[in-house]
This record gives C-alpha cells, sequence and structure tokens, in this order.
C-alpha cells in the first residue's frame, strides 16, 4: 500500500519489523522479549482479514460505515486484529477492530480514543480462539466522538490472539 | 441504610486508576445531539481529580454511554455492559440534562458488571 508497500504481504513485513526492540508495554513487557520476530509468530494471511482490509481500503473514508460492516462480518478465527495503545491503555486489551488505523482518516476520533490511550502503538495479531469473541459496531459516544467501526472484543487476548507484530507510531494517533 | 450499588465498573486494560471496580449509582439520563440514553452516575470510590487538573477535588460523577449499536443503558440490555466513560467539563450538565461535544471529555472504555465479584473478577487479569 501507499505507506509500507505493494501488497498485503509487504505490509505485514514492514509492522512486524518496524520499531521492535525500542519500546515496551506495562502488560507485555519489553518488546523485543515478546518472540515477535521469532518462530512462533503466525504469518497467517486470513483470507477474510485481507478481504476486510481491501474492503476497508477500497471504501474509504466515505463509505466506511460499509467497509466496517463488512469487516465484522468476515472477522473469524485467523482473523487480523488491530489495537492502538499506549499510555495509559494496555497493548493487549479487550478491545481491537479489523480495520487497519493506518487506513482509517483520523483514527482517534473515529475510534473514540481516550486521552490517556496516548496512540502511539499498535498491536497487530491474528485472532486465534472466537470463545467469547463478541463482533460489533461501536457507536458514537457522549458529543458524537467516535462510532462506526468495526470492533472485537477478545476476552482472553492472552491466550486468543497471537501477535503478529507491535509498531511504533510517529506521530502518534 | 444506603441503597445497594446498581452496577460495578472496571476499566482494566484502559485504565490504570479506573482498573480498581467503583460502585455505581445511576443519577439521571442525558442526552446530546447525537442521542438521548447517557447514563450520569456517581462513583465510590472517586475518582482522583489531580491527575485531570482538578487539584485535590476528586469526581464522583462521571457519564457513561453504550459502546455496541442496539445496546441501551435505559434499561441495560446486556452483561457486562460495554461503555464509555466521560467526565464532566461543565457541571451544568447535571441540572440540563443535555451538553455538546466540549463539556465531556472520554476518560476511557469499560465494562459494568452486576456484581462486584464479577467487576473484581475482571479487573485483576490486568493487576499484577
Amino acid at each position: 500500500m501507499e505507506e509500507w508497500g505493494k501488497s498485503m504481504e509487504d505490509r505485514i513485513d514492514a509492522w512486524m519489523y518496524a520499531g521492535i526492540g525500542n519500546c515496551s508495554d506495562p502488560l507485555l513487557g519489553p518488546y523485543e522479549n515478546l518472540g515477535i520476530a521469532g518462530a512462533n509468530i503466525a504469518v497467517t494471511l486470513a483470507v477474510s482479514a485481507a478481504l476486510a482490509e481491501l474492503a476497508a481500503a477500497e471504501a474509504g473514508a466515505a463509505g466506511m460505515a460499509d467497509a466496517a460492516e463488512a469487516a465484522t462480518s468476515a472477522a473469524q478465527e485467523g482473523t487480523t486484529v488491530y489495537r492502538v495503545f499506549g499510555g495509559e491503555a494496555r497493548g493487549l486489551g479487550y478491545y481491537y477492530t479489523t480495520m487497519n488505523p493506518a487506513n482509517v482518516p483520523n483514527y482517534r476520533a473515529a475510534a473514540g480514543l481516550f486521552p490517556r490511550n496516548s496512540g502511539s502503538f499498535v498491536l497487530e495479531g491474528t485472532l486465534t480462539n472466537t470463545n467469547g469473541v463478541m463482533l460489533r459496531t461501536a457507536v458514537p459516544g457522549p458529543g458524537g466522538i467516535g462510532g462506526g467501526l468495526p470492533e472485537v472484543f477478545v476476552p482472553h487476548p492472552g491466550t486468543q490472539i497471537v501477535i503478529r507484530a507491535v509498531s511504533g507510531v510517529n506521530p502518534s494517533f | 441504610m444506603e441503597k445497594e450499588a446498581d452496577f460495578f465498573l472496571t476499566a482494566a486494560g484502559e485504565s490504570e486508576e479506573l482498573t480498581v471496580p467503583r460502585a455505581c449509582w445511576v443519577k439521571g439520563r442525558l442526552g446530546d445531539s447525537v442521542r438521548d440514553d447517557h447514563m450520569l452516575i456517581e462513583i465510590r470510590p472517586p475518582l482522583g481529580g489531580q491527575r485531570y487538573g482538578l487539584g485535590s477535588r476528586d469526581i464522583t460523577t462521571l457519564v457513561l454511554s453504550a459502546r455496541y449499536q442496539g445496546v441501551s443503558l435505559f434499561p441495560i440490555t446486556e452483561w457486562p455492559c460495554h461503555v464509555y466513560i466521560s467526565r464532566m467539563l461543565d457541571e451544568t450538565i447535571t441540572r440540563t440534562l443535555v451538553f455538546s461535544r466540549g463539556q465531556t471529555e472520554i476518560v476511557a472504555w469499560a465494562m459494568i458488571f452486576r456484581s462486584l465479584d464479577e467487576a473484581n473478577a475482571k479487573a485483576k487479569e490486568f493487576q499484577e
């Protein structure tokens, strides 16, 4: 894609190697200890995730709601999920989205991120277990902030998500 | 005798301070230009105001808004319920019962539970 390469694979590679080892998370610990670049990385390019991301990219800002709906219906085991975090928001929290934040205009507002989520990092992972996982569409919060993105609630993220990459974001979302 | 809490809130994974569960009492219903189902609550223990620039003044009142399509807080239609937590920037909204974008600020995403035990169990997943 325009930011990291020509294809989904290029972008996944970029996510995997960008910024790793230079930062840490209160829950995850130093990222170099996560084994992100190790043999356990599940580089599973799930067809559903790719379709969801393509749908999101092609739709653009105007069609974000439609893309969100498509992404939501496509999510299942093997789906790529993203979480923007930092500050008080932990890396392996309960809330994710199927849409690549890099493709969402003004992600902070679109997702309804709160100020104490610094938006400095993006975790990208693969959903490996859907027990208790809920796929929902977020609605606008107070004052109309947020809403419209597909959201994935993962009750036990430590065992249900295989982390593929944790990347620093500059500037933050 | 004090009324029992209506539910319990934790923002585990999203907010350090709000990971510890809060007992919540429903105090009212608020609206804005988008929706009319925001819930005004009183919490205990209060939220320290210092980190929000309020000095020694604690925050005892918050606004909850359901985060997902098709979910309501009046009445609460599912448990746990996923919510935005906001603090008031302008306390006059407790009288007007309507507010605009600049009068509140989202402070975390959270879940509310029927019991303290459920909230504690979720919070402990993020407490060392």
